[in-house]
């Protein structure tokens, strides 16, 4: 097992390296650079290739790529055109604030869908099946970016409901240790602070949650009839056991490897519906900072964020991987090399 | 009496542990249509008796045996008559009757062993979890309970076992599981469907012997059900046979071998290898069992029946009793010969 995740994790090398070799031709194809950009319009021509000169951009594109490589393997990602600050410290601390998101969020749709899917299944061809699918239909169909306006809106601006930006209120200090704030909350034992930092997860995850909640409920529909017909199910029911009992021992757990497995067809679904729920709500994210960083052609720091997010495509896709490994004993003998 | 010197031998039948009458199945397919697939059939079966339901593939054996644990959704399969079980009628019993049952007094090992264990669940949690939906075994019995069973169905390191999943073990060995399972809370009632179809023929007298000495151990009663005459007749105390959905032939298991009273038990027979008189042909009995969807006036089994006659092309078939044996059929082979 523990050779079969490294070798995934020896696999994320190529992937950076063509990854990043497309974003570096591709932001340097467009015409203008980021001197021209970022430069007050007023400066002259030779302020502008001075500048040009000292951020490597007079230079040709493989060789600023080879540059890059050399850095980035010792995580030097340059400096933001922006900011000025070093693109890796930039994105380590905006990491947080995106993984907290993404995993509630994840881990929202995961509680609903699940269920939700497992009921359609059990009550195949009802009403309830129907509503399921037509609420499933709705979550898959709706626009990530939609949906968040329509929530802030409603929720936040006419109701007055939940807070629509931001992570905390100005003025509020946590301590911070890991960055996530409900974990830090915990840390520091401010459980007071739990709910405030609850109040304002919820729209955003919400929002990124429901197109997914769509595609897991399906899955998991379908998954839970597959396994139903299994034998070792009537094998279940012949041996009196209770039907709570049936479902969560031996109906859900042989469903769950190819729900898993959409979940994690779905992180690329996650992350760019991410990037767009950071912005909506104004989550100090890695999406947000994306976003900033694209519209100024902060080339180092676009690089740096869009390799962040590959790693973390990856990382993620190992973790299912190890959650295989746990679920099935089949696969465990499979990889035990 | 033709019979009378086998009667002796036959376990009491006075009390059933569990009796069929009248019983006719149904099938509702998903394009809306009502199939018979079990006409009118009728048996009992006694404490300690090894009950056989032999029959080709297709003639309803498995959907009688699942009618009986009720393990088919009513929408798909309807049931006519009475399945009695103590003081119970199965056939019409509400879930809450039949969920303590399932497991505990009737319980069942089915044709694949490859597919009837959850494959991620250790053989530990899958023992346990019969024994713990059903509370006759508590604390540490339970674990002694689980490792003597194991060691009834001939695992000499039930220790092993317990921490195996179903993919470490091969077919024979995961239908003793199944057997363990089945018989760990000392049932009153084992269905076994075709428990050795599915195995290496070396294995397959083993795992039926297991199943037969332990029953024989338990007082237990066997519905056995099986396409194969040859395999079920050595420890079968009573023998129906079943073609088409209809039981055509029903008694004693020794007296249906020696002296078969219905043109298809003769034909089965035939097959049998060792049975066959030198000389005669090896090929099983010519064309195949009636679709489910074509029920005829007269008997099942006239298409393929050397004794046809006009008489088997209609009305309904009467049933012959004979002491023990009955027989449907116009024309009896041995029975008939002496009307
Ligand atoms: N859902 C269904 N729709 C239509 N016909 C069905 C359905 N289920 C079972 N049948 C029919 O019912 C008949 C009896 O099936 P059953 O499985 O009980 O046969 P069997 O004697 O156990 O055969 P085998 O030896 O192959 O296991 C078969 O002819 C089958 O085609
Ligand atoms: S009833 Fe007629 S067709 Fe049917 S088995 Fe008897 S003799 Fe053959
Ligand atoms: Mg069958």
């Amino acid at each position: 097992m523990a050779r079969a995740i490294a070798l995934r994790l020896l696999g994320v090398i190529p992937v950076l390296f063509l990854v990043t070799l497309v974003l570096f031709v591709l932001l340097r194809l467009a015409p203008g650079d980021a001197a021209d950009l970022l430069m007050p319009d007023d400066a002259s021509e030779e302020e502008v290739s001075r500048i040009r000169e000292r951020w490597g951009l007079d230079r040709p594109v493989l060789e600023q790529y080879w540059r890059f490589l050399l850095a980035s393997v010792q995580l030097d990602f340059g400096r933001s055109y922006r900011y000025g600050e070093d693109v890796f410290e930039l994105i380590v601390n905006r990491l947080p604030a995106t993984l907290e998101l993404a995993l509630i969020a994840l881990v929202v749709a995961a509680v609903i869908a699940i269920p939700l899917g497992t009921v359609a299944a059990l009550k195949k061809g009802t009403a309830l099946d129907g509503a399921i699918s037509v609420f499933a239909i709705a979550g898959v169909s709706t626009p990530t970016f939609w949906l968040g306006i329509i929530l802030v809106l409603f929720i936040s601006a006419e109701m007055n409901l939940l807070p629509s930006a931001g992570r905390l209120p100005y003025g509020v200090a946590l301590p911070h240790v890991t960055g996530v704030h409900l974990l830090d909350a915990l840390l520091a034992w401010r459980l007071d602070l739990l709910g405030l930092i609850a109040s304002y997860i919820i729209l955003p995850a919400m929002t990124l949650a429901f197109g997914m909640i769509g595609v897991i409920a399906r899955i998991t529909r379908g998954a839970i009839i597959d396994v139903a017909q299994e034998e070792f199910i009537t094998t279940a029911v012949s041996k009196g056991l209770a039907r709570g009992e049936i479902i969560c021992h031996h109906l859900i757990p042989n469903a769950a490897v190819p729900i898993v497995t959409i979940i994690g067809l779905e992180l690329g679904v996650l992350i760019s519906g991410s990037i767009i729920v950071e912005v909506v709500f104004s989550w100090p994210g890695l999406g947000t900072l994306l976003y900033q960083a694209i519209s100024v052609r902060d080339i180092p720091l676009v690089t740096g964020i869009v390799v962040a997010y590959t790693s973390l495509f990856i990382f993620i896709n190992v973790a299912i991987d190890i959650i295989y490994f746990m679920v099935d004993p089949r696969i465990r003998a499979s990889q035990a090399v | 009496m033709l019979m009378s010197n086998s009667i002796p031998d036959l376990p009491v039948t006075k009390d059933p542990v569990l009796s069929i009458e009248g019983l006719s199945l149904f099938v509702r397919t998903d394009d809306g249509r009502r199939l018979k697939i079990v006409e009118n059939a009728s048996f009992s079966i006694g404490p300690g008796q090894f009950f056989a339901l032999v029959g080709e593939s297709g003639s309803g054996k498995t959907m009688i045996a699942r009618a009986v644990m009720r393990l088919v959704p009513d929408a798909v399969l309807e049931i006519d008559g009475s399945i009695r079980f103590g003081a119970y009628d199965l056939a019409h019993a509400s879930e809450r009757i039949l969920r303590p049952l399932r497991g505990a007094e009737i319980t069942m090992i089915f044709q694949e062993p490859m597919s009837s264990l959850n494959p991620l669940m250790t053989v530990e949690r899958q023992l346990m979890e019969v024994i713990d939906a059903h509370g006759r075994f508590k604390g540490p019995e339970q674990r002694e309970r689980i490792i003597e069973l194991l060691r009834r169905v001939r695992f000499r390191d039930p220790e092993l076992i317990l921490r195996a999943f179903p993919h470490e073990l091969s077919g024979g060995m995961r239908q003793r599981v199944m057997i363990a399972a089945a018989l760990i809370n000392e049932p009153k009632l084992l269905i076994a469907d075709e428990p050795t179809t599915a195995l290496d023929v070396t294995i397959q007298r083993e795992v039926l012997d297991i199943i037969a000495e332990l029953a024989r151990d338990m007082g237990l009663a066997v519905l056995f059900i099986s396409h194969d005459l040859s395999l079920v007749y050595e420890n079968a105390d009573e023998i129906a046979v079943l073609y088409g959905g209809v039981v055509m032939e029903h008694g004693p298991a020794r007296d249906i071998i020696e002296r078969p009273a219905h043109p298809y038990t003769a034909a089965l027979l035939a097959c049998v290898p060792h049975r066959r008189v030198k000389g005669s042909r090896q090929a099983g009995i010519e064309g195949s069992v009636p679709s489910v969807a074509d029920w005829r006036q007269g008997c099942r089994f006239v298409d393929r029946c050397q004794q046809a006659r006009d008489a088997c092309r209609s009305g309904d078939i009467p049933l012959v009793v004979d002491g023990p044996r009955s027989v449907r059929c116009v024309a009896p082979l041995l029975l008939g010969e002496r009307h």
